[in-house]
């Protein structure tokens, strides 16, 4: 519904999107999440129609609105400060785009109230935006732009201006809309959390590029970059060079001498260094060897912190690497609740099938 | 801690003590004028020109007449009109100021403040140069076949209306300027978002946006307009005549004190009562907002 072709957009010399392809489906939740001026806000700005691309096309539906000034899309925007008007109530801004519609009174007043509702904003109208909480402000601008009926809906950052509860609550909230209203939503944010959590898929940026577009548990537990692995959750990285790849089981040597085996095959041919990553929750800390199902460093404990649900190990591998460790404390022996003491030597396990070969 | 207290005093009598010049020399210089204007229009003029104080309205009733009504009501008009035409003219240049690049924004703000470098009354006597019957613009026409006979600008409504604008346009300009530079332009984005075009997001939320600025500059322009004596002197000749000019001709020519300061307390008590109004009735939709909360 949304195509984006070889969508290009430079400063002078300074590219800021860079041939993008990009296609996202009616009705999905789509999450564009990346790091400051990775360019996903620019992508934003000219699906909005705020800036003219320097090359390629922006196709919704079967129409180029590429060229098209922002008031003449089927497009709303949810601005990252809200933008809300100051001289209008919470009324007027909401009724400010069918308004302009010239829409009869009777059909501006019952969708503005609908749209009201929809948020939860009925006892608010005559308020003035300045009256307002920042949760209630960014209902406002949710309300404005929803009550236009848009086929496509934009919104920029709208949750970072946010308290933390408040945003994690609204997480939710808006979640639930989208799938209520089955309204196409292109979300742009740098929070991961807010991107896994709320996302059908999510395109990774980086230098004005994708680095992976793939549904969020793919994105986190597959990622296919060392830029994606890195940016999203906590990744640790052993290094190593492929040694074998028969029978669809590819063997590592690790940096310290030992293997570990990965079973999935690889694209990476033998003799080529990889980065093996391994999510924190993803390794155990063990007295016992691994199993003949499960790869095993040799490490000490460098250092454990009780989180309550969880205790974080730091491992110092005999290597000089360390790596991170979280470990959900589902049995917690009272006298020991940690289980292990500091500087106890250990085996660092996990699972042959867990983790991921990125390029070295 | 224990002392902060008293630092606090202390420096709340610093404050006092640097209010104090000022304060000095606005009552020295201001006030006591203000008061001897007062009095003077309350007296009689004597036969030499002198001022016999006293107690009446006569100089107050001499308004009534006529003339001077006219001349009163002739200087409420031109102002309004002049300051209008300022605020139609300043706009479009501030707004584009205002939406200029930063660097661009610092070259056009130096622009509109270089004729501050140069006398005003040089600048008035240099309109004769330019509007009358040998002046450029007559010249150029001429030379270009345009007109066959200089055109009659100076001393004329037209000559008055262009020396004012062109004064007043800077102190116009600086005001909009600032409260349009102050305009969030996500705001005008939403606008726009939300279907409107570059006019109606400017109508409907720009503008209301730039009234304090608007509210300023139409002081700035129209209290000097109405009170100035120069240009309409230099340039409007014996027919434009405004309040300014009969203030001036009644303590320089004709030498009478009393009247002239009637006709300045009037134009004063008048410019007060406009500048009240204008802060009484006007409040920010934000501090009206904040005001019903609290």
């Amino acid at each position: 519904m949304l195509v984006l072709t070889r969508l290009r957009k430079q400063y002078g010399d300074t590219v800021a999107v860079d041939d993008v392809d990009l296609t996202i489906t009616k009705g999905e939740f789509f999450c564009l999440l990346g790091p400051s001026g990775c360019g996903k806000t620019t992508i934003l700005r000219m699906v909005a129609g705020f800036e003219k691309p320097t090359g390629g096309t922006i196709m919704l539906g079967d129409r180029d609105i590429s060229q098209l000034p922002p008031y003449a899309r089927d497009v709303n925007t949810v601005f990252q400060n809200y933008a809300l008007f100051p001289n209008y109530t919470v009324r007027g801004n909401i009724a400010y785009g069918p308004t302009l519609k010239k829409l009869p009174a009777g059909e501006i007043s019952r969708r503005v109230d609908e749209a009201m509702a929809l948020v939860g904003l009925e006892q608010l109208g005559e308020r003035m935006p300045s009256q307002l909480s920042g949760g209630q402000q960014q209902r406002v601008a949710l309300a404005r732009a929803l009550v236009n009926r848009p086929a496509l809906l934009l919104l920029d950052e709208p949750l970072s201006a946010l308290d933390k509860q408040i945003a994690e609550r609204t997480r939710l909230e808006l979640k639930d809309l989208q799938r209520r209203l089955g309204i196409t939503f292109v979300f742009v944010t740098h929070n991961q959390v807010e991107a896994l959590t709320m996302a059908d898929r999510i395109a990774v940026m980086q230098h004005g590029r994708i680095e992976q577009c793939a549904d969020p548990a793919a994105i986190y537990s597959r990622p296919t970059t060392p830029f994606v692995a890195d940016f999203i959750g906590i990744m640790n990285f052993i290094t190593g060079t492929v040694a074998d790849t028969a029978g669809g089981v590819t063997t590592l040597r690790l940096a310290d001498g030992s293997t570990a085996q990965y079973r999935e095959g690889t694209p990476f041919p033998v003799g080529s260094s990889i980065r093996y990553g391994i999510r924190p929750e993803q390794l155990r800390v063990s007295l016992l060897p691994p199993k003949d199902f499960e790869n095993g460093l040799h490490g000490t404990i460098a250092r454990q912190i009780f989180m309550g649900e969880s205790t974080q190990f730091v491992i110092a591998l005999t290597g000089g690497a360390t790596l991170d460790v979280s470990v959900l404390n589902y049995l917690i022996i009272a006298e020991k609740p940690l289980g292990f003491e500091l500087n106890e030597e250990i085996y660092l396990i996990w699972s042959k099938s867990s983790g991921v070969l990125l390029n070295g | 801690m224990a002392n902060a207290p008293a630092r606090q005093r202390s420096g709340a009598g610093f404050a006092r003590l640097l209010l104090f010049p000022p304060a000095v020399w606005m009552t020295l210089f201001f006030a006591l004028p203000l008061g001897l204007v007062f009095l003077y229009s309350i007296g009689d003029s004597n036969t030499y020109g002198g001022v016999t104080f006293g107690c009446t309205l006569k100089n107050y009733r001499a308004i009534w007449d006529p003339f001077f009504l006219n001349i009163f009501l002739r200087s409420l008009l031109y102002s309004t009109g002049i300051t209008v035409l300022s605020l139609l003219l300043a706009m479009p240049l501030a707004y584009v100021m205002a939406c200029a690049p930063a660097r661009w924004q610092k070259v056009m703000m130096f622009l509109i403040i270089i004729p501050f470098w140069t006398n005003f009354l040089v600048r008035m006597f240099a309109f004769i140069v330019l509007l009358g019957d040998n002046g450029l613009v007559n010249t150029l026409l001429t030379r270009l076949g345009v007109i066959g006979e200089p055109l009659p600008m100076m001393n004329s409504l037209f000559a008055v209306i262009v020396g004012f604008v062109y004064w007043n346009l800077p102190y116009m300009v600086l005001p909009l300027y600032a409260a349009l530079e102050r305009m969030e332009v996500a705001h005008v984005e939403a606008a726009m978002d939300l279907g409107a075009g570059r006019f109606t997001a400017f109508r409907t939320i720009t503008l209301p946006a730039s009234v304090p600025g608007i509210i300023a500059g139409v002081i700035f322009c129209f209290i000097p307009t109405l009170g100035c004596f120069v240009i309409p002197d230099i340039l409007g000749g014996p027919d434009n005549l405004m309040i300014g000019n009969i203030i001036t001709l009644q303590f320089l020519q004709a030498r009478n004190w009393p009247l002239g300061s009637a006709f300045a307390t009037i134009f004063i008590t008048l410019v007060m009562v406009m500048i009240s109004l204008g802060i009484r009735y006007y409040t920010p939709a934000n501090e009206k907002a904040r005001g019903s909360v609290l």
